[in-house]
């Protein structure tokens, strides 16, 4: 099912002939939109860079399993996680991270059932204890595994890979503590270093996957499409953010855990790194609203951006919306560390105050995003067209 | 992830849609629950909350939607929330059946059933006018235990086929399960069990359902056939726990739950062995208390009254995806065909809901559900023979038919029917016997393109 290269020189030499003609409001959305595109590369990427060195250091904790080599693979997973809790906002519009074919579920589904992914206190074994079902882990199994007969039946993923270095966390004080004999002499050892190499392993076949979506100047790619449309574009790019805040952030990360006071359902129950899972989807959410981003190795990356749009357009929006967007991830660094026992106790306890103030700033914050994008003429679905228990 | 321009291109376009989806402009028969009604028709069109949803009701969704995918684990656990499963069940969490919030798929010959359980009974009625339990089995066969303890029984299925032939000659291949020889492990059920199959419904639309007003169900109902159509109707009176008293049943394929804080409180004991305030005590019978009784619970109740709200909460506003398709004439004249052949005596069209739920997002809102949620009995080839209440064993609710187009979307499959043996709207509809005889033989006779028509409607729902 190739389109034909006349159809795409149609859909080119039409976009250009339309160049002229933009409106204000237009051509800002089309340079608003192509910095997008490149945040989105320049994210993807240190993504990619940051999970070949949890890899790495995966295979130099198998190789040689200590304390000392644990230590560092955990150390890789929390600053791995940095720029993909920063590509968050690229969810929710079916793009390539969740559209029908994206990886988004093999990536960062939870809560995790861990018992179906080990053997433990109160199941079965489940896929590393059951060497009759599944002689052989490898990354092709744990994907084929995944979200089989029931949502939390996760078997690959960020928290697969959490739960795997670190174990179930029993600490009121700190994370899971599991020993690094459990890839030594405990049963089912060597199994249990396959699954993590193989769920490492499909992390990364995951990002080179996005890469290719958004690399530059690739005739057909996700990237050369999005780069052509300025409204279509915006409405995507906008509904990324306002289900990353009201819904995702708001709802099923924060809303559920301070609901329940269950450590179960905070977002990285295992590593208590609930706090930076916070923070860093804020963090993805004012980078696209003030077009900048910081790389890993440093570099500033900064362009138009949302907020130049809303000066152009509705520029009595801008004051709320500074406050707001600037006021989620102020309230995220609030919320006292580790987030497990920040939601326990009365509802005048200051962990819970922070919380629920992250709360209702994101809810607000993806309110006031709607009214932008009415201002703009954008109608934003009621709900993501993506997925939305991830 | 392959993933050819064509289909980019065609995801640019399906966000497109999303978007002018969400203005105005549409006919009123796209909102097919008011304004509760959404517009999806991807994998999540069954997951969504009410389009109407207000921020209060979306934080008690999202923490019951939470719950109803949880997976429960064995007591005693340091998850305590979700500790306590079984010691039988049926399956781990809600979401293992009811997947993305829709419809289970029967067993294939040789699978442990999932998306299809079993009810049980005797002969006869428990007090109220329930089903009468088997005095090992009970009232639901739980084809999973905790390790150490046997579930109750193996139950092998069979799918016997057979041909139809249309009077244009068009050839129907039709199946229905047999299930046996049944291996029972704690000896063997009392003379004439009967045995109730019963395909996990979807449950998106079910909080508009219960907003119906009872004074409405009951202006429906035609028992004695006085209008001569040859359909009857009966609403299925129902014993509450909740109320201490009888009420009208409007969930489950025989209308046998009379709200959806039973009718979840219900499932969470039978499907998956957990105990609620509604349900304090394990579902065992006298005969298995004393191996199974003794085993480590996940507390007294093992959920809590907080988290059953939750998920009743969720269940009550699971919000119903638009109709679609409404500018194509040949979904306007499987439309009006559906009229014509009279689906639409039991399949309303139309309802509308009362003043007085508790959510008051349900509240006034004319809705298009395609259900009566009446009993009609539907013949000797579709019936279980297994009473429930008022209903006899040929009868059934009519079920409701909004979101039906979108099951393939979200489950991958058209398994219809309480036992899910159609795998076509064709296949369900030729089932259709007892006082619906008449529209299904209506149907036989359309022409092939105008029963194309009637599908494609079904298909717009």
């Amino acid at each position: 099912m190739k389109p034909s290269l006349i159809f795409l020189l149609v859909c080119v030499s039409l976009a250009a002939a339309s160049q002229a003609a933009l409106t204000p409001q237009q051509k800002t959305s089309r340079a608003v939109v192509q910095h997008y595109a490149t945040t989105v590369h320049a994210v993807y990427s240190d993504c990619l860079t940051s999970t070949t060195q949890l890899r790495e250091s995966i295979r130099a904790f198998l190789a040689a399993p200590s304390p000392e080599t644990l230590s560092t693979a955990r150390q890789t997973w929390i600053k791995a996680r940095q720029p993909y809790l920063q590509s968050e906002v690229f969810r929710y519009y079916a793009g390539p991270i969740d559209d029908a074919d994206g990886p988004e579920p093999l990536l960062n589904s939870w809560p995790l059932d861990e018992l179906y992914i080990d053997a433990g206190e109160g199941g079965d074994g489940g896929i590393i204890g059951n060497e009759k079902a599944y002689p052989v882990i490898n990354a092709e199994l744990i994907g084929q595994l995944n979200l089989t007969d029931g949502e939390k039946n996760i078997s690959c993923g960020w928290h697969a890979i959490e739960f795997l270095l670190w174990g179930q966390d029993k600490s009121a004080t700190g994370p899971g503590d599991r020993p690094f004999t459990d890839y030594t002499s405990a049963p089912f050892a060597v199994r249990r270093g396959h699954y993590l190499q193989a769920c490492a392993d499909l992390l990364i076949t995951h990002f080179e996957d996005l890469l290719k979506q958004w690399a530059p100047g690739k005739l057909g790619n996700f990237r050369a499409i999005f780069e052509e449309g300025y409204d279509q574009s915006i409405e995507r790019l906008l509904t990324g953010m306002i289900f990353l805040s009201g819904n995702e952030l708001a709802g099923e990360r924060l809303q559920v855990a301070w609901d329940t006071k269950e450590q179960e359902d905070e977002h990285s129950c295992f590593s208590d790194m609930t706090h930076q899972d916070i923070i860093f989807d804020a963090l993805g959410l004012q980078n696209i609203y003030r077009g900048q981003y910081v790389r890993l190795d440093g570099t500033r990356l900064s362009g138009p951006s949302l907020r130049q749009l809303a000066e152009l357009v509705q520029p009595d929006l801008v004051p709320g919306l500074d406050a707001k967007i600037d006021g989620t991830l102020a309230a995220a660094r609030a919320i006292p560390v580790p987030f497990d026992q920040a939601i326990l106790g009365g509802d005048d306890a200051p962990g819970r105050l922070a919380v629920m103030k992250t709360i209702t700033t994101a809810e607000d914050q993806s309110a006031l995003l709607r009214r932008f994008a009415r201002a703009l003429q954008i109608q934003i679905p009621e709900q993501p067209a993506g997925d939305v228990a991830g | 992830m392959k993933r050819p321009l064509l289909s980019a291109l065609a995801s640019v376009l399906t966000a497109t849609f999303h978007a002018s989806a969400a203005s105005t402009d549409h006919p009123p028969e796209a909102f097919s629950g008011g304004t509760t009604t959404v517009f999806n028709d991807g994998k999540d069109a069954y997951s969504l909350a009410l389009g109407n949803v207000s921020r209060e009701t979306r934080r008690q969704f999202v923490v019951g939607n939470s719950f109803f995918n949880e997976n429960w684990i064995i007591a005693p656990a340091s998850a305590q929330a979700r500790d306590g499963l079984g010691p039988l069940f049926h399956a781990r969490s809600c979401s293992t059946c009811h997947t993305k919030d829709g419809r289970g798929a029967p067993p294939k010959e040789g699978e442990t059933m999932t998306g299809l359980l079993l009810r049980l009974s005797l002969p006869g009625q428990a007090p109220h006018g329930a089903p009468l339990p088997d005095p090992i089995y009970g009232g639901q066969l739980a084809v999973r235990a905790l390790p150490g303890s046997q579930p109750e029984a193996d139950v092998p299925i069979q799918w016997v086929k057979s041909i139809r032939t249309l009077p244009d000659g068009e050839t129907i291949e039709l199946r229905r399960p047999e299930f046996g020889p049944i291996v029972w492990h704690y000896g063997p059920p009392a003379a004439g069990l009967l045995l109730g199959p019963r395909l996990a419904p979807p449950i998106y639309g079910n909080g508009l359902l219960e907003a119906i007003p009872e004074a409405t169900l009951r202006a429906l109902t035609d028992p004695d056939d006085t209008n001569h159509d040859s359909i009857s109707g009966r609403l299925n009176e129902v014993w509450s726990l909740e109320f201490q008293k009888t009420m009208p049943g409007r969930f489950g394929w025989k209308a046998n739950q009379p709200s959806l804080r039973q009718q979840t409180a219900d499932a969470f004991l039978g499907d998956i062995g957990i105990t609620t305030s509604i349900h304090p005590q394990e579902s065992l019978t006298a005969l298995q208390q004393p191996t199974l009784g003794i085993l480590p619970n996940g507390g007294t109740p093992e959920l809590s009254d907080h988290i059953l709200d939750r998920v009743v909460t969720y269940t009550q506003s699971l919000a119903v995806p638009a109709r679609r398709q409404l500018d194509d004439p040949t979904v306007r004249l499987g439309e009006k065909l559906f009229t014509q052949v009279n689906c639409s005596a039991c399949h309303l069209p139309e309802l509308k809901t009362g003043s007085d739920h508790p959510l008051k997002e349900l509240r006034d809102q004319p809705i298009r559900p395609y259900t009566d949620l009446l009993l009609h009995d539907m013949g000797e080839g579709l019936a279980d023979l297994r009473p429930d209440f008022l209903a006899t064993g040929t009868e059934w609710r009519t079920a409701p038919l909004w979101g039906i187009g979108l099951n393939a979307a979200v489950n991958g499959n058209t398994f219809f029917l309480h036992d899910g043996r159609a795998r076509t709207f064709t296949e369900a509809i030729l089932w259709h016997n007892g006082e619906s005889t008449p529209s299904r033989e209506a149907f036989e006779k359309l022409t092939k393109a105008e029963r194309t028509a009637l599908l494609a409607f079904l298909d717009s729902l």
